[in-house]
C-alpha cells in the first residue's frame, strides 16, 4: 500500500526543500566541476590575475609539451604492465581463496588491507622498501651477495611503481571475482563432478566463461585507476626539486597547474585525460557485447 | 542398465542424523519415486547416490558393485537438476553434447549422438540457441537431453519438474515416462509432489525425517498405507484423519459422532477416510456423518466439499452435482470396507 502513496502538494514542497542542499551540492560539485574545468581550458589564467580566452590553444599546444608528452607515454606504460597484471594476479588470488580451508580468511583481509589503508602511509611503506640504502629489498640483495639496486631511478621506477600499485590493488579486484565466484550456482560443477571433468577443464569451461562479466568490470575499472593513478607514484618517485622520476598524466595536471600555475594547460590535460578513459570504455563495451559476455 | 540398492544408509551433517539407515532396492529397469516433505532427506539420498555427498554409513551399490568410495563419474549414471544446470556460455547443442567431449569422445560421434537425442526430445532446431533464449520447458527438455546423450545405466532426477508452470508439469511427466521406457533405463525420481510420484513411478518410497516410512507400489500406498502420515500424504485430497476410540464395535469419533469400526482392533485409533470415498445422503442417519458445509471448492469435474461435523473437520468429494452450499447441512455416508484404522499410539495400521 505505502509504495503506491506518491507525495502531493505540501509534501512535495517538503520533499524539495530537504532534498535541496544535496541537489545543490551535487550541482555544485559534480556538473559546477565538469563545467568549470571546460571554461578554464579555454582560457589562460595563472591564479592571480583574471582569466583571459585562449581559444583551442592549450590543446594546440599540448602534443608539443616535452613534459605532458613524457607523462602520456609513462601512463601508458603504466597502464599497459599495471592493467594485466592486476586483473590476473587478482583473479588467481579469488581462485585460491575462494575454498573453505582454515587460513583464508587471515589472506583474504591481508590481501584486502591495503584497498582500506591510506595511500600516503602504504607510499612511505614502499619507500622504505626500495630505499637504496638500509631499504628492505636491497638488504636482502646485498645479504645474497648482489649489488644494491637503485630501484627509484628514472631506468627502474616504472616497473617499481607497478609492482607497488598492482599489490595495492589486488585486494579490490580480489573482492570483485570472490563475489563472481560465489555467484557461480554449485550445480555447475556438480554436473562436471558426474562428466567426469578434470580440475583445469572445471576452470577453463565453467569458471572462466561465468567469470566474463566479472573480468570485464574488473578491467574497465583497473583501466580507468591507470589512468587516475597518482598517489603511491607520487610519493615514490617525487624527486628534491618537486618533480617526478616517473610523471604520470594526473602528476602532470597537478604540476602545470599548482607548480606552473598554468590552469589553463592543466584543465586541457584533464579534459584529454577523461577523453582516454571514455573511449578505452566504450571500446571495452563494444567488445563485451562482441564476445557475448553473459552471465 | 542396473539395478541400485542402498542398504542401512546413513547420513550425518555436523552432528545431526539427516538419514537413519535406509535399505531399499532398485531393480534393473524400473521407475522408482522418491517421495515426502521437505526436509525428510529425500534429495540427500538421491546425491548420495549420484556420488555428490559422502556417506556416513552403509552401503550403495550400482550393479553389482559397491560405490561408496567411487567418484561420481565412474558410477555411469547421470543426474537432472531442479535449476537445469545448464552452462549459459555454451549452445544447447555444446551443453547436450560437452560430457561426452570431456570424456574424449570423436567429433562425428558427438555429433551424431546430440542430433539423435536432440531428435528425440524435439529439439533439433534448437542447437545452436543459448539457454538464455529457451523457455523453462525447453530448458527442461535440454536437461534431459543432456543426461541421455550419455547413455548412463541410472537416471536420477532431482525434482526436474518444480520450476514448470502446471499445464507444462502434467506433460513433461508424460513425457519423463515415456522416455523411461523407450530408453529402457533405470530411473529415481525425487519429488515432493504425491502426483508425480503416484503417477509416473513403478513404485514409491515414502520418507519422513531421514526414515524409510513405506515402501510400494502405487495403489500400494493408496490402497493400504502402512501408517497414518503415509496415508495423509499419499491422495489428493488429504485422507481424513481423526483421532477415535472403539467401542462396541463402533468408532466414537466425538461425544455425537460414531462409525462403524469394521475391525476387532480396540482402544484409542486413528480412523481415517478418503474425501473420495464419502458419500452424499440425502438424510441422516446411523452410520452417518452429518455436518454443517464451511467451504465448497468446484473443479467442474468434481465438487470439494469442506464440513464441520460435531467440530471435526471433514473433507468430501462428489463427482456429481449436488445442490450443497455454504451454510447448508451435509449428510456423509462412508463406503463400507474403504476406512482406515491406525493405532493412535504408533499410527501403524491396524489389520
Amino acid at each position: 500500500m505505502m509504495a503506491n502513496l506518491r507525495p502531493l502538494g505540501l509534501e512535495r514542497a517538503w520533499l524539495l526543500i530537504f532534498l535541496l542542499p544535496t541537489l545543490f551540492g551535487l550541482a555544485l560539485g559534480a556538473f559546477g566541476s565538469i563545467f568549470a574545468t571546460l571554461s578554464i581550458s579555454f582560457m589562460d589564467w595563472d591564479l592571480l590575475t583574471p582569466p583571459v580566452a585562449a581559444g583551442f590553444s592549450n590543446y594546440v599546444g599540448l602534443p608539443d609539451d616535452r613534459l605532458f608528452n613524457q607523462a602520456f607515454w609513462n601512463t601508458l606504460a603504466f597502464a599497459g604492465l599495471y592493467v594485466p597484471l592486476t586483473v590476473v594476479i587478482s583473479l588467481f588470488v579469488a581462485l585460491g581463496l575462494n575454498r573453505k580451508l582454515p587460513g583464508t580468511t587471515f589472506f583474504r583481509i591481508a590481501f584486502f588491507l591495503p584497498t582500506v589503508s591510506s595511500p600516503t602511509a602504504v607510499g612511505l611503506l614502499w619507500t622504505w622498501i626500495y630505499a637504496q640504502d638500509n631499504g628492505v629489498l636491497n638488504e636482502a640483495i646485498t645479504a645474497l651477495g648482489g649489488d644494491p639496486v637503485r630501484w627509484l631511478s628514472r631506468d627502474v621506477a616504472l616497473y617499481s611503481v607497478v609492482i607497488a600499485n598492482v599489490w595495492g590493488a589486488i585486494g579490490g579486484g580480489m573482492i570483485i571475482f570472490l563475489a563472481g565466484l560465489q555467484s557461480i550456482p554449485r550445480d555447475f560443477y556438480e554436473v562436471a563432478d558426474l562428466d567426469g571433468a578434470k580440475p583445469w577443464q572445471r576452470l577453463w569451461f565453467i569458471t572462466l566463461p561465468a567469470l566474463a562479466p566479472s573480468m570485464f568490470f574488473q578491467t574497465v575499472l583497473t583501466t580507468i585507476n591507470a589512468f587516475q593513478a597518482f598517489d603511491y607514484i607520487y610519493i615514490l618517485t617525487r624527486t628534491g626539486n618537486g618533480n617526478s622520476n616517473m610523471p604520470t598524466l594526473v602528476f602532470s595536471i597537478y604540476r602545470s597547474g599548482f607548480r606552473f600555475f598554468r590552469m589553463g594547460d592543466a584543465a586541457a590535460q584533464a579534459v584529454v585525460l577523461t577523453a582516454i578513459i571514455l573511449v578505452l570504455t566504450f571500446v571495452y563495451f563494444r567488445l563485451q557485447k562482441k564476445w557475448g559476455a553473459t552471465a | 542398465m542396473a539395478q541400485v540398492s542402498v542398504a542401512q544408509l546413513k547420513k550425518t551433517y555436523h552432528k545431526t542424523d539427516v538419514l537413519h539407515g535406509i535399505d531399499f532396492d532398485v531393480a534393473d529397469g524400473e521407475f522408482v519415486a522418491l517421495v515426502g516433505p521437505s526436509g525428510c532427506g529425500k534429495s540427500t539420498l538421491l546425491r548420495m547416490i549420484a556420488g555428490l555427498e559422502d556417506v556416513t554409513g552403509g552401503k550403495i551399490s550400482i550393479g553389482e558393485k559397491v560405490v561408496n568410495d567411487v567418484s561420481p563419474k565412474d558410477r555411469d549414471i547421470a543426474m537432472v537438476f531442479q535449476n537445469y544446470a545448464l552452462y549459459p556460455h555454451m549452445t544447447v547443442a555444446r551443453n547436450m553434447g560437452f560430457s561426452l567431449y570431456l570424456r574424449g569422445g570423436a567429433k562425428d560421434e558427438i555429433a551424431r549422438r546430440v542430433q539423435e537425442t536432440s531428435a528425440m526430445l524435439g529439439l533439433s532446431d534448437l542447437l545452436d540457441r543459448l539457454p538464455g533464449q529457451l523457455s523453462g520447458g525447453q530448458r527442461q527438455r535440454v536437461a534431459m537431453g543432456r543426461a541421455i546423450v550419455r547413455q548412463p545405466s541410472v537416471f536420477l532426477f532431482d525434482e526436474p519438474l518444480s520450476n514448470l508452470d502446471a499445464a507444462l508439469r502434467v506433460q513433461m511427466r508424460a513425457d519423463i515416462r515415456d522416455l523411461h521406457d523407450r530408453l529402457g533405463s533405470t530411473s529415481i525420481f525425487v519429488t515432493h509432489d504425491q502426483i508425480e510420484a503416484m503417477t509416473m513411478s513403478d513404485r514409491i518410497i515414502v520418507l519422513r525425517n531421514g526414515k524409510l516410512e513405506q515402501a510400494g507400489t502405487p495403489l500400494d500406498l493408496y490402497d493400504r498405507p502402512g501408517n497414518a502420515f503415509v496415508a495423509g500424504f499419499i491422495g489428493s485430497p488429504a485422507m481424513n484423519l481423526l483421532p477415535g476410540e472403539i467401542v462396541e464395535g463402533e468408532v466414537r469419533l466425538n461425544d455425537k459422532l460414531t462409525v462403524p469400526a469394521e475391525s476387532r482392533a480396540a482402544g484409542s485409533v486413528i480412523w481415517g477416510i478418503r474425501p473420495e470415498h464419502l458419500d452424499w445422503t440425502p438424510e441422516a442417519g446411523s452410520g452417518v456423518i452429518s455436518g454443517t458445509v464451511t467451504g465448497i471448492e468446484r473443479t467442474g469435474s468434481s465438487d470439494l466439499v469442506i464440513a464441520d461435523c460435531s467440530g471435526c473437520r471433514i473433507m468430501a468429494v462428489f463427482q456429481e452435482r449436488h445442490s450443497i452450499e455454504r451454510g447448508s447441512t451435509v449428510h456423509l455416508r462412508p463406503r463400507p470396507g474403504f476406512a482406515h484404522l491406525f493405532d493412535a499410539e504408533t499410527t501403524v495400521r491396524l489389520a
